[in-house]
């Protein structure tokens, strides 16, 4: 029975450098990182916080997964958070190709997820489980 | 690919040291080659992929992170020198770092 937790905590400020407001300017840090789905959804006014949640949320699934050898073939761009409005308590994690691959190979789900924030940081947390 | 020349191995040390020294606000003298990024300045995943990040622009090269990622499964890279070394193969090889053994 497998069970992983990952939880990534980041400094919203550190991504300033990456992005400048209203994303008029994005480093191509994030194009390497982020997909083209995300940086649309991001680009607001609370892009740097969804930035930052949305590299938590990748790193919280990688380590929810073991990282190393387990998450090696993992594109960061095929895990996405994406926010359904400016709230940013209303998100889903969606997996394509890589990470999606992943999950389908080993049976396994997402069983929770969560993005708690303040005004200087972003934790996210994910919890991974077998289907059966 | 970019050029290696008698200056990269020296370009590469001097961008990785200044880097690490104003992101992890120490001083040269607290870092070497055996300096563990993580757990003696606390360094992180953002700022290992910053870094590849100015190195891809500085030589132009075709890496894919996740190429380093499969590299680094293989090849842990826990140091300074070992992030140095890394690069350099990276530099020399880009996307076939991940044929190399």
């Amino acid at each position: 029975m497998f069970t992983g937790c990952g939880i990534d905590i980041e400094e919203t400020a550190r991504f300033e450098r990456f992005i400048s407001p209203y994303c008029k300017e994005v480093n191509s840090l994030i194009y390497d990182v982020f997909s083209g789905r995300e940086i649309l959804n991001y680009c607001g006014a609370t892009a740097l916080q969804r930035f930052t949640a949305g590299y938590c949320c990748k790193e919280a699934f990688i380590k929810a997964l073991g990282g190393g050898e387990n998450t090696a073939d993992i594109d960061l761009r095929d895990i996405e958070l994406i926010f359904a409005s400016d709230d940013l308590s209303k998100f889903s994690v969606e997996l394509s190709g890589s990470a999606h691959n992943i999950i389908q190979e080993r049976n396994l789900m997402l069983s929770e997820t969560s993005l708690e924030s303040s005004n200087e940081y972003i934790i996210f947390k994910i919890v991974i489980n077998d289907i059966r | 690919m970019a050029q290696i020349t008698e200056n990269t191995l020296s370009e590469v040390h001097d961008t990785v040291y200044s880097f690490f020294i104003e992101e992890c606000e120490v001083e040269e003298s607290q870092l070497n080659d055996n300096t563990n990024i993580i757990t003696d300045i606390e360094g992180d995943s953002l700022m290992f992929l910053e870094l590849i990040e100015i190195f891809k622009k500085k030589y132009n090269l075709n890496i894919e992170l996740k190429t380093i990622g499969k590299y680094i499964v293989k090849h842990p890279v826990e140091t300074i020198g070992q992030l140095i070394e890394m690069t350099m193969l990276i530099i020399k090889h880009e996307n076939n770092i991940v044929n190399l053994d």
